[in-house]
């Protein structure tokens, strides 16, 4: 089997630079591992809530993947536009990207490892960085998703020190504690609401997200409770990641390990539900009794589940969807277009890491290069 | 020592790759000394760096740590530090990884896939424990070994508090450091009376710098 060194020397060209993005890795205080670990306690009271079920294994329709990236199907599906390079500083280096589309002309470019939050056009200039590596006010320790807020500025939500960090247009960063404490990120709601998304410590199921009412610092209603089986809930518990995209009065929502796209009204009222037919399938959780204290059987396990990344919006309204399968220090990216009742629109396996989306152009991670601040910016072909 | 035991039914976990968030404490491996390997003597400031051969035409860093730590948390701290250096000194100092494990090229393939992912740039050299416990003795792992030209040890950090280290006798940060010991092996001095200043400098203080051995 092909380890992540092969794979990289044989897809990517030019190895003579430090190379690229892979999973997180970071380290968090025990307070957090606890409290996570008192989330996945059994059973619970769902708030009338449905749960966010986790899939069923299946039968694959990917086939396995000899290459991260399968550039034919790639360029069979889309149109490289231009190549994008992010600037790079003494004060800014892409290292482990997370990134949003502010919606106003600017990538917000989180980087967990280097403690961060780095403010690109979308022409790759550099043009702020917020934040550095500590623990003091405007300081990060684990930054995970940085979003605009209506002011003009950019709250981030910091997953290690359990708190979110505001950086208004002007003046200082204001650092706010918040009711959840695995907290990933914030998105402005209006009228001083935010969406949050992160869990609770000592919920005995998991929700992953919250209306926030900041000035009463009071959390309206929490919903997408974790859905798996009790006996699997330890195990789900290393799958945090919620992800959702602001539509209007809309909130689309994912967890990492439910293969179904949430449609949330911005009070948290559920409105819809559509399946995700992923191009390849959740894997199965393993349940109650298991002890994986092996650090490489570990990381197989996590290989062999499929991760439900973020959901995109395009142009004309149809839904992009991303997931992934991790591959020890690197991951295949999935992705699928559906249209607003769930239709399949078109799927591809083993595309690269889908950054962003602008319009009806994809910011690509380009799979020719080693390094992680070089893109594609990209176009459907056909979609013009 | 044994590891810490994981709670049953956790896979565990501090990485938070892409939609996956840490979990359990478990997975902590021992960044601690060899186990169970009769050692030779610890390599001290002052000494060659043992096992390994240096370019000799630079300062090096060398960065010595369980190649299992690769799947764990404990090495990002000391890979922001090496990025971060990387970054401001580039091919001025050398970099070596020396990893400690019993797999060979599996531990090699495994350590350099970690590097790539930490965009970090380094040789990488695979020692078993037995030849780490002869060559480092009872050494505690994770931990930067800074060398001359020579190949000589002048100075060693704990890797997980390198933002933190100064230097005993002109209480320059890491980076610093190694910058004045490039410039100062390329403008003269090298060779036998680099090291034995370097030698006479360092030896006086450095082992009562907190967390080195």
């Amino acid at each position: 089997m092909a380890t992540a060194e092969t794979r990289q020397r044989r897809q990517k060209q030019g190895i003579n630079s430090p190379a690229r993005s892979g999973p997180e890795r970071c380290k968090l205080p025990g307070r957090f591992i606890c409290l996570l670990m008192l989330s996945a306690v059994p059973t619970c009271d769902t708030a009338g809530d449905p749960p966010a079920p986790a899939a069923p294994s299946g039968t694959p329709t990917a086939s396995p993947d000899t290459e991260l990236v399968d550039m034919a199907a790639f360029s069979e599906s889309f149109e490289v536009v231009r190549s994008l390079i992010l600037e790079e500083t003494d004060q800014a280096m892409t290292v482990r990207p997370l990134v949003t589309n502010d919606g106003h002309g600017q990538l917000l470019v989180s980087e967990p490892m280097e403690g961060q939050v780095n403010i690109f056009g979308f022409d790759g200039e550099l043009r702020a960085v917020l934040g550095r590596r500590g623990e003091g006010p405007g300081e990060f320790a684990f930054p995970l998703i940085a979003h605009p807020t209506s002011d003009g500025g950019v709250v981030v939500g910091d997953v290690e020190l359990s708190r979110l960090t505001f950086f208004p247009p002007k003046g200082d960063p204001e650092v706010v504690a918040t009711p959840v404490e695995a907290i990933q990120s914030a998105q402005d709601l209006g009228d001083g609401r935010y969406l949050l998304a992160g869990t609770i410590s000592g919920e005995e199921q998991a929700r992953f997200f919250h209306i926030w009412d900041r000035a009463a610092d009071r959390l309206e209603r929490s919903f997408l409770p974790m859905g798996v089986p009790e006996e699997s809930r330890a195990y789900a518990s290393s799958f945090q990641g919620a992800s959702a995209t602001l539509e209007h009065d809309t909130i689309w929502a994912v967890w990492a390990l439910s293969d179904t796209l949430y449609k949330f009204d911005t009070q948290g009222e559920l409105l819809d539900r559509l399946p995700l037919p992923l191009a390849r399938p959740m894997g199965e959780l393993p349940r109650v009794g298991g002890v994986v204290s092996d650090p490489e059987a570990r990381q197989s396990l996590f290989d062999r589940m499929t991760e439900v990344f973020g959901v995109y919006i395009l142009r004309s309204g149809d839904l992009v969807v991303q997931s992934l399968q991790s591959r020890e220090f690197d991951a295949v990216w999935d992705l699928l277009i559906i249209d607003r009742q769930g239709r399949l629109i078109w799927s591809a396996a083993n595309m690269p890491r889908l950054f962003a989306l602008e319009e009806d152009l994809f910011y690509f991670d380009d799979p020719a290069s080693v390094l992680p601040n070089r893109w594609l910016v990209a176009r459907r072909k056909g979609q013009e | 020592m044994e590891r810490p035991r994981e709670a049953a039914g956790s896979l565990g976990g501090c990485s938070g790759l892409y939609g996956r968030l840490p979990v359990t404490v478990a997975m902590l491996l021992c960044a601690c000394a060899v186990p169970g390997q009769p050692g030779g003597e610890a390599p001290a400031v002052g000494d060659p760096v043992p096992a390994v051969a240096l370019s000799g035409d630079r300062p090096a860093l060398v960065w010595v740590f369980d190649a299992r730590e690769c799947l764990g948390c404990n090495l990002g701290d000391p890979a922001r530090t090496v990025r971060a250096l990387q970054r401001s000194l580039g091919d001025r100092v050398e970099f070596l990884v020396v990893a400690v494990g019993e797999r060979g090229d599996q531990d090699r393939d495994l350590v350099v896939g970690f590097l790539a992912s930490q965009r970090i740039s380094a040789r990488v050299v695979v020692l078993s424990r037995a030849d780490y416990a002869l060559a480092f003795g009872r050494a505690r792992l994770a931990v930067f070994h800074i060398t001359n030209r020579e190949s000589v040890i002048v100075a060693k950090v704990d890797s997980d508090a390198a933002d933190a280290w100064r230097s005993p006798s002109d209480s320059l940060d890491l980076a610093t450091y190694l910058q004045a010991l490039a410039e100062r092996g390329a403008s003269a001095g090298q060779g036998m009376r680099e090291r034995s200043v370097l030698q006479q400098q360092f030896n006086e203080g450095v082992r009562n710098n907190a967390g080195t051995e």
